[in-house]
């Protein structure tokens, strides 16, 4: 309606911005660097055959120029990631910053002017959109990939929980089909094989945009593997339990890292859709898998569960405060959502700022990134609230396996 | 906590609301979303034909909203999976069966986990399903609206085999929801448009009621 409800992260009229920038002389309509004839005649050709490759090929070579504002601030934020802040203690203390800094940059080369470039007129804005997140999956999250995994891999090393998955899908492997209750086919080694390379090529792409497709053809593929009959459709009452144990004949461990990478990655709007929905299956299908032995232990009776569930073992009166501490015990110590560290470094949190940051022209080297701009987080609890997660609530079998359970009621 | 993505785009507003389905395995979850969305599947979608995440369009006085409903697996061993699914979820639609007395505790404790955990801002729907089996009610009806008006939820029954009540529930809902949303945008001081870093958990709030930045588009997507 009134055109005022727009993002934040819109500033106003860049062209005032620019101007207002700073001390350097104002940019003009901005010329980035010269370019050889034939690298331009090139990139035209480009414009008009594949202008999506020419943007991303554009903005790839502006963020490795250091002389542009583009390049300077993401080589900058390169080396300040790579050197490790090291005050993380969760993954998403580890990646949050970096979603942060994709947004605010996708952002402000949206609005800028000075992104001279033939083809993003050629572009709905939709895509223009999508195609600025790949080429900055580029220029940040390729580079950075190696690091990540690393630390996040040491993250679970450290917390067990990676061995302990690992156990736990042998486990589940040796349990062969009776892990857990399975009302579809269960897909042969062929389809499994197949899932498994896909999840294969998840673990080594970079761009969660490409993991997430990755993971939708995978679960495509057990889907069919699992042959509904005509006009029956599996819901996740049917889907969760195949997952799982499709992933534990993949024995693909490193998923658990590459989940919080993802869902922490990619862009939020993506994570309300189909993509978020198939990877919040998967990572609650690896904590089915991560705690599975725990389940195998105890097998304790109907009621049991109702005397032990968490509602009671956290009585109503409780500090909402406690909200993450809840969390990580339903979640079995799932790690939960927490706002950037106090730790993270300055110009990381202040890109997580929305209001006016002046936009970032790509030629001339400003000092800062964006102004410092107060921040207050919301009373989302502190790290500190997340005790080790407490002992697991026991929870029975399916209380209602006997019945035949068909889709249609 | 997380506002209904909400962002104009041509004329009217449009919003995008996450609906989480609960209830028991048995209740007809599955089958309840996919008689709404019959014939409706997005052909975008990658696992096109499955009903474990479906959406749907709808316009609503001029509004347009996107509906994203996620199914979850209602196995009693897959219940400390919940959160994993519900947060960040506008609404809820937590199924049971008339004609299954378990079930509907279990929408209680559902009812209680939510509330805890996500406070009201989540629109709750209970729904008590199979009433075609009105024969071998378990639940009586009074039991379950006076539950649900007492925990401030909207009930509903319904039959996804008869195809009865299901369109007015989402209806509802939707419309819920959607005040909902213009209800939190006002009291964050008409910060519309600021959903997308409500996600997940971590939201910044600017000290100064913003500065109504005009015009200007940046999150096309």
């Amino acid at each position: 309606m009134e055109g005022t409800s727009r993002g934040h992260l819109v500033q106003p009229p860049a062209k005032k911005s620019e101007e207002g920038g700073g001390p350097r002389a104002p940019s003009p309509p901005a010329r980035p660097r010269p370019r050889t004839p034939l690298r331009s005649m090139s990139d035209a050709v480009l414009a008009v055959l594949a202008p999506e490759k020419q943007l991303v090929r554009a903005v790839q070579g502006l963020a490795c120029d250091r002389s542009t504002r583009l390049g300077s601030s993401v080589q900058d934020f390169l080396t300040l990631m790579r050197g490790g802040w090291g005050e993380w203690q969760s993954s998403h203390e580890l990646l949050s910053p970096i979603r942060a800094f994709l947004t605010h940059t996708k952002a402000q080369l949206l609005q800028s002017p000075a992104l001279e470039l033939p083809s993003p007129t050629l572009l709905p804005d939709h895509r223009l959109d999508a195609v600025l997140e790949r080429a900055l999956h580029r220029c940040v999250l390729k580079p950075l990939k190696p690091v990540l995994a690393s630390r996040l891999r040491r993250l679970h090393v450290a917390d067990g929980s990676l061995g302990r998955l690992r156990e736990n899908l042998r486990l589940v492997r040796e349990r062969g089909s009776g892990a857990f209750l399975v009302q579809a086919t269960l897909p042969g080694p062929a389809d499994t094989q197949r899932a498994r390379r896909k999840l294969l090529q998840l673990l080594r792409a970079y761009s969660p945009s490409t993991q997430v497709t990755l993971l939708l053809q995978a679960c495509k593929g057990i889907y069919r593997a699992m042959g509904a009959a005509p006009g029956m459709d599996y819901g996740a009452d049917e889907f969760l339990p195949v997952l799982s144990f499709v992933l534990a004949q993949c024995d693909l461990p490193q998923l658990l890292m590459e989940a919080e990478y993802m869902m922490d990655l990619m862009e939020s709007s993506q994570l309300l859709g189909e993509g978020g929905y198939y990877l919040t299956t998967l990572q609650a299908s690896l904590a089915l898998l991560g705690h599975f032995h725990e389940e195998e232990l105890k097998e304790p009776g109907p009621d049991v569960r109702r005397t032990l569930s968490w509602q009671h073992q956290h009585p109503t009166g409780q500090n909402p405060d406690s909200l993450c501490q809840v969390r990580g015990d339903a979640l079995w110590g799932i790690p939960c959502y927490q706002p950037v560290p106090a730790s993270a470094p300055l110009h990381c949190l202040q890109i997580l700022t929305s209001p006016p940051v002046p936009a970032l022209s790509l030629s001339p080297k400003s000092p800062h990134l964006c102004p410092s701009i107060p921040l207050r987080a919301h009373s989302v609890p502190s790290p500190s609230c997340c005790p080790a997660p407490p002992p697991l609530v026991p929870i029975p079998s399916d209380p209602c396996p006997p019945r035949p359970c068909p889709l249609n009621p | 906590m997380a506002a209904a993505g909400s962002g104009a785009g041509g004329g009217g507003r449009s919003f995008s609301f996450k609906v989480v389905l609960l209830g028991e395995g048995c209740v007809g979850k599955t089958s309840l979303v996919l008689r709404y969305c019959e014939n409706k599947f997005n052909d975008k979608h990658i696992t096109t034909l499955q009903a474990s995440f479906l959406t749907k369009k709808l316009n609503i006085g001029g509004k347009r909203v996107n509906l994203a409903i996620w199914d979850t697996a209602g196995q009693e061993r897959f219940h400390a999976l919940g959160p994993i699914y519900y947060r960040d979820s506008n609404g809820a639609i937590l199924v049971y069966d008339v004609t299954d007395e378990d079930s509907f505790q279990k929408v209680k404790n559902w009812v209680k986990e939510l509330r805890k955990m996500l406070g009201n801002e989540i629109c709750l729907c209970i729904v008590g399903n199979k009433i075609d089996l009105e024969k071998e009610r378990h639940v009586s009806v009074q039991e379950a609206e006076t539950y649900a008006e007492s925990v401030g939820a909207k009930h509903y029954h319904t039959s996804a085999k008869q195809n009865k009540g299901i369109e007015e529930l989402f209806l509802d809902l939707c419309k819920r929801m959607i005040e909902t949303a213009q209800v939190d945008e006002k009291a964050r001081g008409n910060g519309s448009g600021q959903s997308g870093t409500a996600r997940r958990g971590v939201q910044i709030i600017d000290d100064e009621p913003q500065a109504q930045s005009s015009g200007g588009c940046c999150s096309s997507g």
